[in-house]
């Protein structure tokens, strides 16, 4: 398949296409504000990863290397919009109506997903980088042009707020640590 | 319920959670990369429908039925409205005047010549309303002979010239010949109630009508009525029509001005300004254009795959494939369109060609494997030799089943014969058959490989050129001006589609349903 992908073969490319879109999408609407620009941000990036599948040296698996063009993609296409900012505070955050309707009736990841869609861009983004994707803050602010404190304030807001909906949301229950550690100990 | 999961493991869980989470992405998402990786793969048929739209457009032209009038104006008097009474003679008018009119009508058509077989052909045209046919036959040898007993000079002629800048207005010709001004598709002939003024050829020519009993001396005015003939017309002896062809209005009066006497003649001629030419349709040629919806398929000589063990040491059969298998494929979409021709040869057989464009495929039933190498055993005028190729697909007897899109597109030149085999006048049903060589200008092409377990991507071993045949029936029937023809249609091509050192022979065979449409 990657040969074929190598050589411009239509197959090829529908078969990587049809294997790792699915995933993909996923990892781009918790990015996107809507499906549509989610898929758009799909199409873009796939284009990137048949462009640069030469590059591809085989180290690491390639759903891995398909995903960090993903995100990138992403991120990119949110900087161009202007639709992430750095100035996002708790202010704004508290603002969100959490309520029944705005998560249907799904299985637990999407609902997962759908409490982090919830979360303002600037706090979902700094969210899907440090916690999903696994970048450190660091890197995280030279990908988004902020600083490196500004990226780990973000997380710890977005964290917050995303528990909050989660346990709103009966996604999560606050566990009682402080009783257990207690009883454990006992 | 409440679900649960350890805070402490926020971020692992939160991950997990987001990492199962997927989304089928809509067709256009592929359907746009794989236009912007492939943009060359939509040319061949948006050029294809243009060739077909620039066809239907010129024919439906070279289809059109249109006249062919000649305006001309011979004479310096041009308008009737100019026509005086005050005796002075015509002809000097045209003779003086012809020179400050030249300019004037120098944009005109030109009159042709009206020659004396014109109106011996035109014997056999008369208007089936006059009564006495024969009296039209006596009356064009009477014309001739009085013609020719005359000064020798045939009064049936009028000098063909274009524009007034070919008539001098003293040359012989103007004096000699009849002066006529053509307005549309009827000829004046200019007279003045004066007949001193009139030249010597043109009292002659009248008196001639008179004797002749078409034209009273002093009448100067008949109706005339058209017939379908396309030929000159005939002056009727009884004086009060003239024949000639339906491009006229009918029973149109001209009366006065007393100073004009119309005669209505239809001229073939050629004008430079205002020339519309008359074609009529030949009802033994007929152009249709057609689309056929296809569901191809291949057909192999050999149904069941016997795999060759390759002459290499480093290739053998894996001892749990069986010796023989079904390679299993499926039919795909195709679609036919073109233009055909039918000339008629006799009540019940045309013959058709015409011109078409061929888009045949199947689907081979195939899977993934690891990239590897698979081997072709082909044999040409050297001997046999293997070829080896890079593959990532197997032969599609394992699970997880992909399709591989083999497909021909060819442009073809079909001939044959189609025989009418039921009219009743509002539909008919024909058979037909065609010869079809043709040219293949794309393909794709995964052939087995000699051991029967992969696919190979191959397409130059597609021939380039090959023949089919192709029989159809269809039901005739118009609705509103235009002619539908819709009936099944088969093709099947003749030669393999590879070239022949290949040693496995398949053959497209498409089945559809043509819709046609004609004028």
């Amino acid at each position: 398949m990657l040969q074929g992908c190598l050589d411009n073969l239509s197959i090829a490319q529908e078969a990587l296409y049809n294997r790792f879109s699915p995933r993909m999408l996923g990892v781009c609407y918790r990015y996107a504000r809507n499906r549509e620009d989610a898929e758009d941000m799909l199409q873009e990036g796939f284009m990137k990863v048949y462009s640069q599948i030469h590059q591809y040296k085989g180290a690491g698996a390639l759903e891995g290397w398909i995903r960090k063009i993903i995100v990138h993609t992403c991120i990119n296409i949110l900087k161009k919009n202007k639709k992430f900012s750095d100035s996002v505070d708790l202010i704004h955050a508290s603002g969100i109506q959490i309520s029944d309707n705005n998560i249907p009736s799904l299985l637990q990841a999407k609902q997962v997903v759908e409490c982090i869609r919830l979360l303002p861009i600037g706090y979902r983004t700094v969210l899907n980088l440090y916690a999903i994707e696994g970048f450190s803050h660091k890197e995280i602010a030279v990908i988004l042009e902020i600083e490196e404190s500004t990226s780990r304030s973000q997380y710890t807001r977005a964290r917050a707020l995303l528990e909050e909906i989660l346990i709103k949301k009966k996604i999560l229950q606050k566990p009682r640590e402080n009783v257990r550690m207690i009883s454990m100990n006992n | 319920m409440e679900r649960r999961f350890d805070m402490s493991d926020f971020e692992q869980s939160l991950k997990d959670h987001a990492d199962q989470f997927s989304l089928i992405p809509s067709k256009r998402v592929w359907n746009g990369i794989y236009n912007n990786l492939h943009p060359g793969s939509k040319w061949p048929s948006v050029t294809v429908a243009l060739i077909f739209l620039i066809t239907l457009v010129t024919v439906g032209n070279l289809n059109n039925s249109k006249k062919t009038l000649g305006n001309e104006e011979i004479t310096a008097a041009n308008s009737p409205g100019k026509q005086t009474n005050s005796g002075n003679s015509i002809l000097q008018k045209n003779e003086t005047t012809a020179k400050n009119t030249q300019n004037r009508i120098a944009s005109e058509s030109k009159i042709s010549t009206i020659q004396d077989r014109e109106a011996d052909k035109d014997i056999s045209r008369v208007n089936s309303a006059n009564k006495n046919s024969a009296a039209n036959e006596n009356l064009s040898k009477k014309n001739n002979s009085l013609h020719k007993n005359n000064s020798g000079k045939s009064l049936n002629q009028i000098q063909t010239v274009s524009g007034l800048n070919e008539i001098p207005a003293t040359s012989d010709a103007s004096k000699k010949s009849i002066l006529v001004k053509q307005e549309e598709n009827k000829l004046v002939v200019l007279k003045n109630n004066a007949e001193n003024s009139l030249s010597e050829n043109q009292k002659e020519f009248f008196t001639a009508l008179a004797k002749l009993e078409i034209l009273p001396p002093n009448q100067n005015a008949f109706t005339y009525q058209p017939i379908s003939s396309d030929k000159n017309a005939l002056i009727s002896p009884d004086r009060t029509s003239i024949t000639h062809t339906s491009a006229l209005p009918s029973n149109t009066q001209i009366d006065d001005p007393s100073s004009i006497i119309t005669l209505v003649k239809t001229l073939s001629v050629n004008n430079s300004t205002t020339k519309k030419t008359l074609r009529k349709k030949n009802k033994n040629v007929e152009w249709t254009f057609y689309v056929t919806p296809l569901i191809s398929g291949v057909s192999f000589e050999k149904k069941t795959f016997h795999p060759v063990a390759s002459t290499s040491s480093s290739m053998v059969l894996l001892p749990n494939q069986p010796s023989s298998f079904q390679l299993i494929h499926n039919p795909a979409l195709g679609v036919e369109t073109g233009a055909e021709i039918s000339f008629k040869i006799s009540k019940k057989f045309k013959v058709i060609t015409g011109a078409n464009v061929n888009y045949s495929s199947y689907r081979n039933v195939s899977n993934f494997v690891h990239p590897t190498f698979g081997t072709l055993i082909l044999t040409d005028k050297s001997g046999t030799y293997i070829k080896s190729y890079l593959t990532h697909y197997g032969n599609g007897q394992s699970p997880s089943q992909i399709s591989l899109n083999n497909y021909n597109l060819e442009a073809s030149v079909p001939i044959g014969l189609k025989y009418n085999i039921w009219n009743n006048g509002k539909m008919q049903i024909d058979l037909s058959s065609l010869i079809a060589p043709s040219a293949v200008f794309k393909s794709n092409a995964f052939i087995i490989s000699s051991d029967g377990r992969y696919y190979i991507n191959e397409p130059s071993l597609v021939r380039k050129f090959n023949m089919a045949v192709a029989f159809g029936s269809y039901i005739t029937f118009k609705a509103k001006n235009i002619k539908w023809h819709i009936g099944p249609d088969f093709r099947y091509q003749l030669l393999s589609t590879y070239k022949n050192i290949y040693p496995n022979k398949e053959h497209f065979m498409d089945y559809g349903i043509r819709i046609g449409i004609s004028k």
